[in-house]
């Protein structure tokens, strides 16, 4: 059973974060991606644009911090020194009503920090039918004190209003956490956490090898699916795969201790399977109740319900205790 | 002890050219200072030498021209410093940041990003005369200006970005000691932090000194760590030089040679 929830979680979700990453149809009009210094969300934002070309979309690069402008976009934006209607203009400018385009904000800071800008309508303001958004939040940096100190900060906003929520995490940290948690040893901290004078970042950041992945989408539904993908770097040309797939990440005799116990839970938690296999539910839709003869016209029409049975061979027919 | 290489071997494949546009930024605290890593990285800088991964080296045609602004020490203290380790300071184009009270004045940053601006200008001239101008632009303790004017973070990043689009590659120094980077409340603090890690997040190596965490030692002056910063990936793309992360001890010593050693050895 614990099998069967794995694979419904690996077809379903590894097809979502191909859909998302892969910028097809509306799935996510705006993409919040919080990241910090220990693990960049550089790489992530390079899937993107490579996919871009693919699905047609056209990659509008805001940029605050970068200065050589990625390749595969179709407009650089630089922005030091403009205000947001200018950085507004300057974007409606490249975007074409046509073409389906991705802007992408490398950081969210220079905006956060304008008090007089109402950040969430700002990036509302962008998001048509044709274009979506994609920004990145370094979670690291603090924002000046706000004006206004009951006012929620544009983090909390932006998390209200993303459809798509990343964190990246550094696969080599996340190891040694797990590392650390499966011997019930305290889990290690990394960067501005180890509280030590001096230590801004912590090793095994930005590793070149890959990225923890955290999403959490929300459906047009109002579900949200959360799952922890493993993403390769765009040169190894491989898919993403869930973290709990990774070979460094699962441990396999432990896994198959876990599966047998979780098994165990879930008999002692229901003694049937409450789940229904796509045959069954073919083969009830076929099943004809009885209920919809006796509406057939002609048939007793009004007379109430009545039994049909068909006799078969092994039936033990009684012609006097018996009768139809 | 004999006297040691002007570049320690470890650190070698760090010092070597930074790819074009990038920011490598250094941290210090109190006990712990860059200065001595800063000369380094003039020293490599000035010397057309790029030191590849299995220790060999190459020398390469582009002549390289440093600026360095200081707003901690003035210029008679790097050039005693460099001088031992062989810097030609004709080379190097001093920005009097410290005595002159640069971005203090009634110029504030923008006069700070004139001052630079007109020095890597010089520093370009002077190259083109033996061909392609590099110019590698050292800002040491910029970080001083937001204790000292109380301007916004942002503008500070600003002027930073302004002047990297000018020049080859930046090496940028800021202090990270704990008040000034963990759990910040007042508007200093917070202003600090958001710079440093501002910083970090378009750095390509970050490279953090420390003091020892056990304590005081007689021939072990401090940590260094060197970490790929969330820049690294920018150029990858290109296939530029991955940065291999470390953790090591280092000893400066009365002389002014550095020695840089793994732990335990």
């Amino acid at each position: 059973m614990a099998d069967r929830a794995l694979q419904h979680r690996r077809v379903h979700n590894l097809l979502l974060i191909q859909k998302l990453l892969g910028l097809r149809g509306d799935s996510s009009p705006f993409t919040l991606v919080l990241d910090t210094v220990e693990q960049s969300a550089k790489p992530l934002i390079r899937h993107y644009i490579n996919n871009a070309k693919i699905s047609k979309t056209d990659v509008v690069y805001i940029s605050f911090e970068t200065f050589k402008p990625p390749l595969g976009i179709a407009a650089f934006i630089k922005t030091r020194r403009k205000d947001a209607a200018t950085i507004q203009k300057e974007i409606s400018s490249v975007v074409s009503t046509t073409k389906r385009a991705l802007l992408m904000f490398d950081t969210l800071y220079p905006l956060a920090c304008n008090t007089n800008l109402d950040l969430p309508s700002f990036l509302s303001s962008l998001v048509t039918p044709t274009t979506s958004l994609l920004a990145i939040y370094h979670m690291d940096i603090p924002l000046p004190p706000p004006p206004n100190p009951y006012a929620p900060s544009p983090l909390t906003s932006l998390e209200f209003l993303a459809t798509t929520i990343f964190t990246t995490h550094s696969l080599e940290q996340v190891l040694s956490r797990k590392r650390a948690a499966d011997k019930s040893l305290a889990e290690p901290v990394f960067g501005l956490e180890e509280k030590r004078e001096g230590v801004i970042i912590g090793l095994g950041s930005n590793d070149p090898k890959g990225l923890v992945l955290e999403m959490n989408h929300r459906r047009k539904s109002g579900r949200n699916i959360e799952e922890v993908f493993f993403l390769l770097p765009l040169t190894s040309k491989e898919k993403p795969l869930l973290l709990d797939d990774h070979p460094l990440y699962r441990r396999p005799d432990l896994g198959d201790a876990k599966s047998a116990a979780d098994e165990v839970a879930a008999e002692l938690s229901s003694t049937f399977d409450l789940g229904i296999t796509a045959k069954q539910r073919r083969d009830r839709e076929g099943v004809v109740l009885p209920y919809f003869d006796a509406q057939k016209d002609g048939f007793g029409g009004g007379e109430g319900g009545r039994i049909l049975y068909d006799m078969g061979v092994e039936d033990d027919f009684d012609e006097e205790e018996d009768e139809i | 002890m004999p006297s040691q290489p002007p570049i320690p071997p470890l650190l070698s494949p760090y010092l070597s050219t930074a790819p074009s546009a990038s920011l490598t930024l250094l941290t210090s605290t109190l006990g712990a200072s860059t200065n001595w890593l800063v000369l380094r990285f003039i020293y490599a800088g000035l010397k057309n030498t790029s030191y590849e991964k299995d220790g060999s080296t190459k020398e390469y045609t582009e002549n390289t021209r440093v600026v360095l602004v200081s707003w901690l020490r003035d210029g008679n203290f790097w050039k005693e410093g460099g001088r031992k380790l062989g810097i030609n300071f004709q080379k190097v184009q001093i920005v009097y940041a410290l005595s002159t009270g640069l971005g203090l004045g009634a110029g504030g940053l923008a006069e700070v990003e004139t001052e630079i601006l007109k020095a890597v200008a010089t520093a370009r001239e002077v190259t083109k005369e033996n061909g392609e101008a590099r110019v590698l632009l050292v800002l040491d303790g910029l970080d001083f200006l937001l204790a000292a004017t109380g301007c916004a973070t942002l503008e500070i990043m600003e002027l930073v970005g302004a002047v990297r689009e000018h020049v080859h590659s930046t090496l940028l120094t800021s202090s990270a000691d704990l008040p000034f980077t963990q759990s910040p409340t007042t508007a200093l603090e917070i202003s600090h932090t958001a710079f440093v890690m501002g910083m970090a997040h378009q750095a390509r190596i970050i490279m953090s000194v420390r003091g020892l965490d056990t304590g005081v030692a007689r021939d072990v002056s401090g940590v260094l760590r060197i970490c790929r910063g969330a820049g690294a990936g920018d150029e990858v793309d290109e296939g530029d030089g991955e940065v291999e992360e470390r953790e090591c001890l280092y000893f400066v010593g009365a002389d002014g040679g550095v020695r840089v050693f793994e732990r335990g050895a």
